[in-house]
């Protein structure tokens, strides 16, 4: 069985790679989802930001990085470092903080790889064409409907 | 075995040893200063071949390796990374700041005096590794920039490091091959190592402290950062200090009861692990022992192993005899320029270069002027190869592990050190402390 299968909707919530992580923000709140696609203006898949990623932007970089300071309890909570940062991040391009290497699947990819690349991250999983097109996302949720109703039909 | 007969039969294929001992230690220099392959990989290749090709026996590799650095290394970097899990440093930059009100030119002399002070009691690079994500926090919540308060930091670890026989893995090596001890690093490079910190303070004001200004509500946030918060457990906290305080009482010690450094190392490592499994069972003792012994630096350990092989090898060779003939003939054995001459090449290599092979292959060359200078003006020497390989590490970011390790942090960041400016402003600094230096060794020493 492959992603093909699966009822893939075109997608409805996209955003240009320009657009800023203010109406990142602002679309995620409205809509109540934590991932938005990237497309270009041809149609083109481009990454995914999550609110994971603009939560991310707004600690202090010497906590993200690698080796940085692990525990923030001292900083008590930093209310004004926190809002410097949104406003640091809010006219920034999405891109900026879209996860760039966000795997990508085929209407061909097997369901099984679909399903270990799903179990690996929180984000739904972009499903593309050859061209690169965003053909729409494939959820958690969707793969086990799927499943289920192949166990119970079985 | 310093000026070793040579022994021309062993060599594969009854070539000259010198030859091939030469080449082994040239290739391998080539390959490490490239950067392309690791460097403890390319020092025990190179260790390796000087084994294969004859030049050494396994017996004689063995004894070039000097445990007394590799146990010094090793038992401070257990303690270091025990102690560092207990959050005292970040303890310690926050009470700095928060001592000059977290005003911006006050935090960079005291991130400079913390990271100094830290550095001369423990290893530049663990030091850097937990004041630089600090550093980036504070200036983060002042809306400042930080590159200024990096470059300092970088420039304090290895004054700080040149100040003392533990600070800095050149002065270990010196240290342990020469029997010089703890003392006498801190009773000759301490003073002059505080003196050009002091100075060195003077270009850092002038380039960016007297222009750095915070908005008080910026400061204000610093100002409420609770350091007991960062201290995550009180007990190990308890037991790590009492071992540091221990084991650096012991190294002052060490020599007039005839112990070397890295039995005591050793030993405060050893005494902080049971302190730490003490009350817990064989399997989270294992894990915890595990864990320590994973955060040892064991690249920086092998690459000392392979290179005291490689220089052991050229030793044995002789090559070692005539680059220090080739020193006297250019100074005439005259010790004043042998100084200088040391002191600021060490300084101009160092900046470039990895200062550790550098200073393995200088100690015996140094080793075998004694009878040219004098065996009682061979310490003269020393100061003068300390010094520069030690302040010679500021003159690039390559200069010394601290600096890569400093830059490496602050490009994941998102704050990079680019090298070009970094060299500009750095390369003179480190020149100027040269200068003082030089002056320091004609006052004292010539």
């Amino acid at each position: 069985m492959t992603v093909r299968a699966l009822p893939i909707c075109p997608p409805t919530l996209t955003l240009a790679p320009e657009a800023t992580v203010a109406e990142a923000m602002s679309m995620m709140i409205q809509r109540e989802v934590n991932h938005i696609p990237l497309c270009t203006a041809d149609g083109r898949f481009a990454g995914l930001i999550s609110s994971n990623a603009i939560l991310r932007a707004l600690i202090p970089a010497s906590a993200r990085a690698e080796h940085g300071v692990e525990n923030l309890n001292f900083l008590g909570d930093a209310m004004p470092m926190l809002l410097d940062h949104l406003r640091d991040n809010a006219d920034r391009p999405v891109r900026d903080l879209a996860d760039a290497d966000v795997m990508a699947v085929r209407q061909d990819t097997h369901l099984l790889e679909a399903a270990h690349h799903l179990s690996r991250t929180t984000a739904p999983l972009p499903v593309v064409n050859e061209d690169g097109k965003l053909l729409g996302m494939l959820s958690r949720r969707m793969l086990l409907t799927y499943l289920l109703d192949k166990a119970r039909t079985a | 075995m310093h000026g070793a007969a040579h022994n021309a039969t062993e060599v594969i294929w009854g070539l000259s040893p010198l030859i091939v001992a030469l080449t082994i230690f040239v290739l391998t220099y080539a390959v490490i200063v490239t950067e392309r392959i690791n460097r403890a990989i390319v020092a025990l290749i190179g260790a390796g071949v000087m084994i294969l090709t004859g030049v050494l026996h396994q017996n004689e590799a063995f004894a070039g390796i000097d445990f007394n650095t590799i146990g010094l290394l090793t038992g401070m970097m257990v303690i270091v990374a025990i102690t560092q899990k207990s959050g005292v440093f970040q303890y310690v930059a926050v009470k700095a700041a928060k001592l000059v009100k977290a005003d911006p030119w006050g935090l960079m002399v005291m991130l400079a005096l913390v990271t100094a002070l830290f550095s001369a009691l423990l290893d530049n690079v663990t030091t850097v590794l937990l004041i630089a994500p600090v550093a980036l926090l504070i200036t983060d919540a002042l809306r400042i920039n930080p590159y200024p308060y990096l470059f300092a930091i970088i420039f304090a670890s290895n004054i700080g490091g040149t100040a003392t026989l533990i600070g800095d893995p050149p002065n270990i090596m010196i240290g342990s091959a020469v029997g010089l001890t703890f003392n006498d690093f801190a009773f000759n490079l301490a003073p002059v190592a505080l003196v050009i910190l002091a100075l060195t303070m003077i270009p850092l004001w002038w380039f960016w402290g007297r222009k750095l200004s915070a908005e008080q509500d910026a400061r204000d946030q610093v100002m409420a950062f609770d350091e007991n918060e960062a201290i995550t457990d009180v007990k190990l906290l308890k037991q790590a200090l009492a071992v540091i305080a221990l084991t650096i009482t012991g190294f002052v010690f060490a020599h007039s009861i005839g112990l070397e450094p890295a039995t005591i190392a050793m030993f405060g490592a050893a005494l902080l692990l049971l302190l730490r499994a003490m009350g817990h069972d064989a399997e989270h003792q294992t894990e915890q022992v595990h864990k320590s012994f994973a955060e040892v630096e064991w690249v920086t350990i092998f690459f000392f192993v392979g290179l005291f092989v490689v220089v052991a090898g050229v030793e044995k060779a002789g090559a070692l005899k005539i680059a220090a003939d080739t020193l006297v003939h250019f100074t005439g054995g005259e010790l004043a320029l042998t100084a200088y001459v040391i002191l600021w090449a060490s300084a101009i290599i160092s900046a470039v270069v990895d200062n550790i092979p550098f200073v393995a292959t200088m100690i015996p060359v140094i080793q075998n002027l004694g009878p040219v200078v004098g065996a009682e003006n061979l310490n003269t020497l020393w100061w003068s190869l300390a010094l520069g390989a030690c302040l010679g590490g500021n003159g690039s970011l390559v200069g010394a592990s601290a600096n890569l390790v400093v830059a490496g942090f602050a490009e994941r960041a998102g704050a990079p050190i680019r090298f070009l400016p970094f060299m500009l402003a750095a390369f003179p600094l480190m020149l100027a402390s040269i200068a003082v230096s030089s002056l320091y060794v004609g006052w004292r020493y010539l």
